[in-house]
């Protein structure tokens, strides 16, 4: 179909019903919102949704999330303002929810910008534990704090340090490594968001999880975890980072929860192999969630 | 490092919020407050803040808590909105049209109401909304007044759609 890319269509061996997933790319991203609990109750959050003639419903693993209908722009209402909820993809509720930091622990989001998984991280440990946000970039900092005032985090400390070069003075019971990649899994038909590049910025994005994702593997804590995600298909910046990491130290990949909906990690891809205990990583398709195209991998490192 | 606001910070807190706004010290003590000059921030304390105030620089810590303004300090939105249901005094109602109306022109004229003349809570039908400043009927004014204090910047998707929604658009 010419109106999917060319970056894309070569996942066709990938998507385990190609159909299914053209049919999710050509259809409108649905509306979820994410509770807050630092401002609101649950209780009077749903019976708010209700009154204002929003239909709403919780999604399944992600157990804070609301998909709605008749939302007149999630950013437009009293509630957005009063930071009741937070505007929030589906799958990138994902990664917070896996990492499960404990309350009163230390957790460090390394690429944290614009902020919605921090304030879920912060949620998670009921305001509770050192979190730190990082950004590299100033104006995303300014949305990152912005949006963090917005919803009432009250443990989180903003840091700007490029995330490769992290200092390794303070260390982490968790890092969530979302980190920057091409963002394929965002794009839609007629959607606005994603950008197509060329294979040199994938490789050159590929270079930069790895050093990314080693950094956090290096400030984590020995017991402690790690959350590497992003929102792409590509295998490059997907198993093969993950496996490179493999290969430099000595890591365990822990399985993900059993109620989500998604595809193993694969093992091999275009001539390159990754050992078998990638399956244990896990893609997430549009046509299974109806939402961003997302890849995480949880990795403990040996205590 | 950052460091610890000093006692006269520390008080100018207390008499904002415990003083002014009712809200009991306890509801304020989980909080490690501390200055960077014109505002004073507060972050909820935590097993190894020290150490990680100590091996790393931050930006931005925690949530504002009162900013100065002039020789005063006056409370934020933000904090009013997370300690606002401790709120008991100096609380001022107002329905979604007024509140919508303030936040469009950035004032309310002919507002009488039971408070002191001062910063005040803004409430509507989903309780604290922010910081006001009431001023008393005077020769300037004959009305009360009262002026928003919500960031302009902070709420312009709810300015946007309040005016969108006014009639004749």
């Amino acid at each position: 179909m010419p109106d999917i890319p060319p970056q894309i269509s070569r996942y066709r061996d990938l998507a385990d019903d190609w159909d299914a997933f053209e049919a999710a790319l050509r259809n409108p991203l649905p509306t979820d919102i994410r509770w807050n609990p630092f401002k609101v109750t649950r209780e009077r959050f749903e019976e708010r949704l209700t009154s204002d003639g929003v239909r709403w419903r919780l999604l399944e693993g992600s157990p804070d999330l609301y998909r709605v209908e008749g939302l007149p722009g999630p950013g437009l209402t009293w509630g957005y303002h009063l930071g009741w909820y937070h505007p929030q993809g589906y799958t990138s509720t994902l990664p917070p929810v896996i990492l499960a930091p404990e309350p009163g622990s230390d957790v460090l989001d390394l690429c944290a910008a614009p902020g919605g998984k921090t304030a879920q991280l912060s949620a998670l440990m009921l305001g509770h534990g050192v979190l730190v946000a990082n950004d590299i970039n100033h104006s995303r900092i300014t949305a990152l704090a912005a949006n963090l005032e917005r919803l009432g985090t009250p443990n989180v400390l903003i840091s700007q340090y490029r995330g490769e070069n992290y200092p390794e003075r303070f260390t982490f019971d968790h890092v969530l490594a979302d980190v920057p990649c091409t963002g394929e899994g965002t794009f839609r038909v007629g959607g606005g968001r994603y950008r197509q590049e060329g294979t040199k910025h994938l490789q050159a994005v590929a270079r930069t999880q790895l050093a990314l994702l080693l950094k956090a593997l290096k400030i984590v804590r020995p017991g402690g975890t790690v959350l590497y995600s992003t929102c792409t298909y590509a295998p490059e910046e997907n198993e093969a980072v993950v496996a490179a990491a493999l290969s430099k130290m000595e890591l365990e990949l822990l399985p993900l929860p059993d109620d989500l909906t998604g595809q193993p990690g694969i093992t091999s891809w275009e001539g390159m192999d990754w050992p078998d205990e990638l399956t244990r990583t896990m893609r997430f398709w549009p046509h299974h969630t109806d939402s961003w195209g997302f890849y995480c991998a949880h990795i403990r490192k040996p205590g | 490092m950052l460091t610890s606001a000093n006692p006269a910070e520390k008080r100018a807190l207390q008499a904002i919020y415990e003083e002014r706004f009712g809200i009991p010290a306890r509801a304020m003590e989980e909080w490690f407050v501390y200055s960077t000059g014109s505002v004073l921030w507060g972050l909820r304390d935590a097993p190894h803040l020290d150490e990680a105030l100590a091996a790393l620089r931050f930006e931005r810590t925690g949530l504002p808590l009162l900013r100065r303004a002039g020789r005063f300090w006056k409370p934020t939105t933000v904090a009013l909105q997370v300690v606002g249901k401790f709120v008991l005094r100096n609380m001022l109602e107002l329905s979604r049209q007024e509140l919508e109306t303030i936040l469009i022109e950035g004032e309310l004229r002919g507002t009488r109401a039971d408070v002191e003349q001062g910063y005040v809570a803004l409430t509507g039908p989903d309780g604290v909304v922010g910081c006001g400043l009431y001023l008393d009927p005077d020769e300037d004014h004959n009305e009360g007044l009262l002026i928003s204090q919500l960031s302009k910047a902070r709420w312009s998707g709810m300015i946007s759609s309040a005016v969108q929604a006014l009639p004749g658009r």
